[in-house]
């Protein structure tokens, strides 16, 4: 490489590893909690992790049903992470050779291998974090006697683990890993708690190269494996990469007012207003026909069938403790075109949930629905509606992709068993508002009588003023956000 | 003395004890989706717009829930008589294990004379603006919009 490519490069590099904070990504990614990467939710950058966040993410990991996994996992995330950030790297230094040689230069705003390069440096950075608080808790637990000894044998076990991995003697992972273990030991060394006290030298983290010569001389010996591993795995496809490429392409540099251009969409996941879809903003004449609680396989399908010959499509809010149940009325609707998504594992009231319970009603149940559904869950809708203004709830649903929805008509199917009744009310409803989403329940004989008279009745605006258009909310949430871009 | 036993009667308090507490919880579903309806007998009492009264069913709904899933309660045929006078054949047929006894508390139901459930209504609104349920009904419903 030319001197001069070598400076650009060199330039770059450290812009990048030292100017971040400069740049502002506007789409900061929060990190998933496993290194199966669950697709990060894009939110406003923030500088770091806070200490809230980071004990919320070390107790659901300790609450679930593989902690030692789950821990380990981090590790292969931040192998991955690297890998693929050198071959990002390799694309860069082509960018820098081909505008060398035109006699151009490069844009870092236009640059996709730049913005990705961010981005793998912003993820690498916040898992460290992420992994060196739970190295840190993990420790503190080991040696805690004031906890029982089923806990501390479980903290000592994962640290163990763990540590066995972070020793490795592959070299590509030496590499990885070798700025991780240098901030833990770092940080144990300074900190005053228990671990300082009780942990031997065997202990402690150690470097994993004797010196800069014997690191360097590893990197360029594996770099070109490295770059190639990095991009098979960066050309996946796969969760991380799907991540990446969606960040990268909202990305925008953030001008000195500070704006976060994510604000241009209407509808994104989010524990703001933005995260939350109640119709009020839809233009007139559109609705959302929702349905929750099921499936249930009489029902369920009954409507579907009504929906089919009215030429309507609707939106599907079910329980996971249902859908895995019933997965051939799950592929049905499926098929038909309806929409899918979350309505909670067994219909808890969320606010009343501690972590655990919360992990398993938003966090399991959507990981079971996706699988089921065959496709990322976009909507969740809190059961009775109850945690919609409760930000850890959010917060739980927005971290995981997903926006929430609540409505503006409510039918009360659950309540009245008159059809009759409940079309009135629900005519009533729409005739006032105008616009919006309306909630039935799909586990109930006269919400499917209702409902099919409902959109009946919607018909009888076509080619008029008042004309009736039913969406579904990927449908509406994705003209919406198309028209703003 | 007659005017006395007059005075006395006419400020009798009308309570909700004496109903089990899925059926007070019920009386209380019924009066509030009235209100809601905009039911011109019962819109005026406690105060409530119909938009409000909706907010109030989803933590009333929570509880009903939570109610009928102690699974306390048994439904009986004699309960196909009473509910067409306390207007729960509706709640009955949610709790009914008997699946033929279900189907009848259910087509009653389904079919339930409005001007019987707004009596019903009408004697729940003398007692439930009072009622402590009340308070805690407004204190657990939520803002439909976002609030962060």
């Amino acid at each position: 490489m030319s001197f001069k490519k070598t400076l650009t490069a060199t330039a770059a590099l450290s812009f990048l590893l030292s100017s971040c904070s400069t740049y502002k990504p506007f789409n900061e990614p929060k990190l998933p909690l496993t290194a199966k990467l669950a697709t990060p939710s894009v939110r406003a950058p923030s500088s770091s992790e806070s200490e809230e966040n980071l004990n919320t993410a070390f107790e659901m990991m300790m609450n679930s049903q593989e902690p030692e996994k789950e821990f380990l996992d981090y590790l292969s995330g931040l192998k991955s992470i690297f890998l693929r950030a050198e071959s990002y790297l390799a694309d860069f230094d082509s960018e820098l050779d081909d505008a060398v040689a035109a006699n151009s230069s490069v844009s870092f705003e236009t640059s996709k291998s730049y913005k990705k390069l961010i981005t793998m440096y912003t993820l690498s950075h916040r898992l460290k974090d992420k992994i060196s608080y739970h190295y840190l808790r993990l420790t503190d637990m080991a040696y805690d006697k004031s906890l029982p000894s089923d806990k501390r044998k479980l903290a000592k076990s994962i640290l163990s683990k763990f540590k066995k991995k972070l020793d490795s003697k592959d070299p590509i992972e030496k590499i990885s890993f070798d700025e991780l273990k240098l901030e833990i030991a770092q940080e144990l060394r300074e900190r005053k708690g228990l671990s300082t006290k009780s942990l031997s030298p065997a202990e402690l983290p150690a470097n994993n190269f004797k010196n800069d010569q014997e690191k360097l001389s590893t990197l360029r010996q594996y770099r070109k494996m490295m770059r190639a591993i990095g991009k098979v795995e960066a050309d996946s496809g796969d969760e991380l990469s799907q991540t990446v490429e969606s960040i990268t392409e909202k990305m925008q540099f953030v001008d000195a007012t500070g704006r976060e251009p994510q604000s241009e969409l209407t509808f994104f996941p989010s524990t703001t207003s933005s995260g939350n879809v109640m119709g009020l903003v839809f233009p007139k004449g559109v609705w959302a026909l929702t349905y929750d609680d099921g499936p249930n396989p009489t029902h369920t399908a009954a409507i579907v069938k009504n929906l089919d010959d009215l030429g309507i499509k609707a939106t599907f809010f079910w329980l996971a403790q249902n859908v895995i149940r019933y997965q051939s009325t799950v592929d049905l609707v499926g098929e038909k075109g309806h929409a899918r998504a979350n309505h909670s594992w067994s219909h808890a009231q969320l606010p009343k949930l501690d972590a655990t319970g919360l992990q398993k009603e938003i966090v399991q149940s959507t990981s079971i629905e996706q699988k089921s559904y065959g496709q990322p869950v976009q909507f969740f809708r809190c059961p009775y509606g109850a945690g919609n203004s409760v930000p850890r709830i959010r917060k739980m649903i927005a971290d995981l992709k997903m926006i929430h929805v609540f409505w503006n008509v409510d039918t009360l199917d659950w309540q009245d068993k008159d059809p009759d009744s409940i079309v009135a009310r629900s005519k009533k409803q729409m005739q006032a508002a105008g616009h919006g989403v309306v909630l039935f329940h799909d586990i109930h004989p006269q919400s499917v009588i209702a409902s099919k008279k409902l959109v009946e009745w919607s018909k009888s605006f076509k080619g008029t003023p008042g004309e009736i258009r039913w969406v579904t909310l990927p449908e509406i949430v994705d003209e919406m956000n198309g028209a703003k871009k | 003395m007659a005017g006395l036993f007059l005075y006395s009667c006419s400020t009798k308090q009308i309570s909700s004890s004496g109903l089990s507490k899925v059926e007070k919880l019920d009386d209380v579903a019924n009066f509030l989706t009235l209100v809601s309806d905009g039911e011109k007998e019962v819109t005026e009492a406690c105060g409530l717009s119909a938009a409000e009264a909706l907010t109030l069913m989803q933590p009333l709904h929570a509880r009903l829930d939570e109610e009928i899933q102690t699974g306390k309660y048994l439904i009986i045929d004699k309960h196909l008589i009473d509910c067409e006078v306390n207007c729960h054949c509706g709640v009955y047929s949610d709790i009914a294990q008997n699946s033929q006894l279900k189907d009848d508390l259910y087509k009653k139901a389904s079919t339930f004379p409005r001007k019987k459930l707004i009596a019903c209504a009408q004697r729940t609104s003398q007692w439930v603006c009072k009622d402590p349920l009340f308070d805690a009904l407004k204190r657990e419903a939520e803002p439909a919009s976002d609030a962060l």
